[in-house]
C-alpha cells in the first residue's frame, strides 16, 4: 500500500516565510499586522464513500455503504484551538494559523444478517491533528463596527489517531466480538499528512475579533482503494491581540 | 544497567507480540474445533469391530493441536479400547480444484444470527493461492438462487474476487435443500478439472428436500472422478447419520459444527487442510457393542469427544458411523 507523500515541513516553512515576508512589507505598505487566537467548532460533517460496499481493512467483512449525507453532530465533531497571524493590505488580508484539532468521526455502515435484516455498525474515531491553514480574504461592506469578508485557502493537516471505537444497535452482544474497530483504517483515516481546501465568510468586529463560518474539503482519500470525500462546516472565533494601540487610518475607515 | 537493558528488550519483544501485525485480519470471536479427517474400517470378529480414525483438533488461530490419548473420550452403545494412538501429519501439493457449495435453503437466523458464516467462508476463499483453484456456489430449490447451483463465476479461479456475491447470498436464503442435485452439478464442474486433487466441500444445514439425483448417484460420480466430498454440517440438521456416507465413501472430511464458532474455526483452517499441511491424531479403536453379535450390514454410531486437559475446553463432537461390510 502506498500513500501520497506531502512535504509537510516544506509547506509549513514556505507558509511561514510568506507570512514573515509580508509582515516585513507591513512596516511600509500594509496597513495592519494582527496576531491572535482562534477557536473553532465543527459540527456539520459529511463522509462520502464513492462505493456501494466497503471491505474491512483488518477483517473479512463486507459492509454496505448507505449513508453519505451531511449530518449535524451525528457524523462527528471537531474542536480546534490555535494561534493566528494576519496581514491586512487595503481590502485584502492574508492569514495563517497553527492549530490543534481534536476531532471525532462517526461513520455508519450496514452488515447483512438475513434477507430481511441488516445491522448498523458505527465506526468511530478519535483523532488529533495539527493544522496549518493559509488563506486570503477580501473585506467588503464595512460599517463603523463591523465589516464582512470572504476568504479561501488551503490547509496542511498532520493527523494522529488516538483511538477507534465501535457501536451498534444490538445491545445483547458486544460489537467487538464480531467487528474490528480498526477496519476503516486506510479507508476513512490514516496517519499520513494531507491537504484541504477552505472557503468561508467572516464578520469582523472592529479590530477585536472575527466570527466566521468555514467550509473545508479534504483533497484526496486516506487510502488507495476507495474514493472518499470529507467535507466539514464549522464556526470560528478569532480574538485579535492588541498589538498596536496607536490609531491608524485604515482603508475602510472613511 | 544490565537489568535495565534486559527490561527494555523484554518490553520491545512484548510490544512485538502484543500488537498484531498489519497482515492480521480479524474474524468474529471463535474457539477451537475438531473434525474427522478420515475413517477406515479395519476388521471385525463376532463381538467387536476395529476401525481407525484420523482426527484434527483445530486451533482458533489457524493451527493444529496434537492431543494426548487421555483427552479423547469415546461414546457409543458398547465398550471401547484404543488399540493404537499416534500423531501424524500430511503435506499436500496444493495443486487441487475445489468447489464450495453453500446451502441456501431455509433460514440461518437461529444458528447464525449475525451472519458470521460469510466472514469465515470469505476468509477460506481468500486463503487460496495458485496452483490451487476454486469455485463457489449456493444451492436451494424454490428459493432465491438459481437451481440447482448458482455459481459466483463460470470458471475456476486462484484468486478470490467475488466476495460481494458471497455476502449477497445472506440476502438470498429460502426454499428447500437440493443437496444431491447441487453436488451432482458441482461434480460435473470438477470432472472437467485437470488438477490431480479434486475437492467438493458442502456446507449444509438441512436435509435434502427432494433432489432428482440420489445419494448413491452422487457417490458413484464422485468416485469415478476421484473427487473427495467434505461435509460440514452447520447446526443440528441434517442428522449426521444421513450424510455420513457422503464423506466416508469418498474419503472426505466430516465436521459437525454446532455453532458459528465451530464453523469459523473449520473454515479458518480448511484451505490449509485441503492444500498445504495438517497435523492430526490417529486412533485405532476396538468397539464392542453391548448387545448382539456383529453381522455384515450392521451399523453402529460412535461419538468421539475431545477435551483440552489444560483449559477444560470441550471441542465439538466427532461422529463416526461404523458399518460392517
Amino acid at each position: 500500500m502506498s500513500y501520497p507523500c506531502i512535504p509537510v515541513i516544506r509547506i509549513i516553512k514556505i507558509a511561514l516565510t510568506i507570512v514573515f515576508f509580508l509582515s516585513g512589507l507591513g512596516q511600509t505598505h500594509a496597513q495592519r499586522f494582527n496576531a491572535g487566537f482562534v477557536f473553532q467548532y465543527h459540527f456539520l460533517k459529511q463522509i462520502d464513500v464513492n462505493s456501494s460496499t466497503i471491505t474491512g481493512t483488518f477483517s473479512h467483512d463486507i459492509f454496505k455503504v448507505k449513508e453519505n449525507n451531511w449530518k449535524a453532530f451525528a457524523a462527528g465533531q471537531s474542536i480546534v484551538v490555535g494561534m493566528m497571524a494576519q496581514l491586512d493590505y487595503k481590502k485584502f488580508y492574508l492569514t495563517t494559523e497553527l492549530s490543534y484539532n481534536l476531532n471525532t468521526y462517526r461513520y455508519t455502515l450496514y452488515y447483512t444478517l438475513s434477507p430481511s435484516t441488516e445491522e448498523k455498525v458505527y465506526f468511530k474515531t478519535l483523532y488529533q491533528q495539527l493544522e496549518v491553514p493559509l488563506y486570503l480574504g477580501y473585506q467588503f461592506q464595512s460599517t463603523n463596527l463591523v465589516r464582512y469578508s470572504v476568504f479561501g485557502g488551503a490547509l496542511v493537516n498532520v493527523p494522529m489517531l488516538i483511538e477507534t471505537y465501535l457501536d451498534e444497535d444490538n445491545s445483547s452482544t458486544s460489537p467487538y466480538d464480531r467487528y474490528d474497530s480498526n477496519d476503516l483504517r486506510y479507508i476513512l483515516y490514516d496517519d499520513q499528512p494531507y491537504l484541504s481546501s477552505m472557503i468561508g465568510f467572516g464578520v469582523h468586529i472592529a479590530s477585536l475579533a472575527k466570527v466566521d463560518v468555514r467550509y473545508m474539503h479534504r483533497f484526496g482519500s486516506p487510502g488507495d482503494f476507495y474514493d472518499v470525500k470529507f467535507n466539514t462546516v464549522g464556526l470560528a472565533l478569532t480574538y485579535y491581540l492588541p498589538l498596536s494601540l496607536r490609531k491608524k487610518r485604515i482603508y475602510y475607515e472613511e | 544497567m544490565k537489568s535495565k537493558v534486559v527490561l527494555w528488550i523484554s518490553f520491545l519483544f512484548a510490544g512485538c507480540t502484543l500488537f498484531p501485525a498489519e497482515e492480521y485480519r480479524y474474524l468474529p470471536l471463535h474457539e477451537d474445533a475438531a473434525l474427522l479427517r478420515n475413517y477406515a474400517y479395519n476388521s471385525h470378529t463376532a463381538t467387536s469391530v476395529v476401525y481407525e480414525v484420523e482426527i484434527s483438533a483445530l486451533a482458533w488461530y489457524n493451527s493444529d493441536f496434537v492431543l494426548f490419548e487421555n483427552e479423547f473420550t469415546l461414546e457409543g452403545d458398547g465398550t471401547f479400547e484404543v488399540l493404537d494412538f499416534a500423531n501424524a501429519n500430511a503435506t499436500l501439493t496444493g495443486n487441487s480444484s475445489t468447489v464450495l457449495l453453500i446451502d441456501q435453503s431455509g433460514s440461518y437466523l437461529e444458528i447464525d444470527p449475525f451472519n458470521n458464516r460469510s466472514k469465515a467462508i470469505n476468509k477460506f476463499l481468500e486463503d487460496f493461492v495458485a496452483p490451487g483453484d476454486f469455485l463457489l456456489g449456493g444451492f436451494s430449490t424454490s428459493g432465491m438462487v438459481t437451481a440447482p447451483v448458482e455459481y459466483a463465476s463460470d470458471n475456476f479461479s486462484s484468486s478470490w474476487v467475488d466476495a460481494e456475491f458471497l455476502f449477497g447470498l445472506a440476502e438470498r436464503t429460502g426454499g428447500t435443500s437440493s443437496l444431491y442435485d447441487a453436488m451432482d452439478d458441482a461434480l460435473d464442474k470438477l470432472s472437467s478439472s485437470l488438477k490431480p486433487d479434486k475437492n467438493l466441500v458442502v456446507m449444509i444445514h438441512a436435509s435434502d428436500g427432494g433432489s432428482s439425483a440420489s445419494l448413491a448417484d452422487v457417490i458413484t460420480k464422485a468416485n469415478l472422478n476421484n473427487v473427495k466430498i467434505h461435509v460440514i454440517v452447520f447446526g443440528n440438521q441434517p442428522l449426521p447419520s444421513e450424510v455420513w456416507s457422503i464423506a466416508e465413501q469418498t474419503d472426505g472430511m466430516f465436521a459437525l459444527c454446532e455453532n458459528d464458532s465451530d464453523l469459523i474455526t473449520v473454515f479458518d483452517n480448511l484451505e490449509r487442510l485441503l492444500n498445504i499441511y495438517s497435523a492430526f491424531n490417529t486412533l485405532t479403536i476396538q468397539f464392542t457393542p453391548t448387545a448382539g453379535n456383529i453381522l455384515s450390514g450392521n451399523e453402529y454410531e460412535n461419538w468421539i469427544r475431545l477435551t483440552d486437559s489444560y483449559s477444560g475446553y470441550e471441542f465439538n463432537p466427532v461422529y463416526v458411523k461404523v458399518k460392517i461390510p
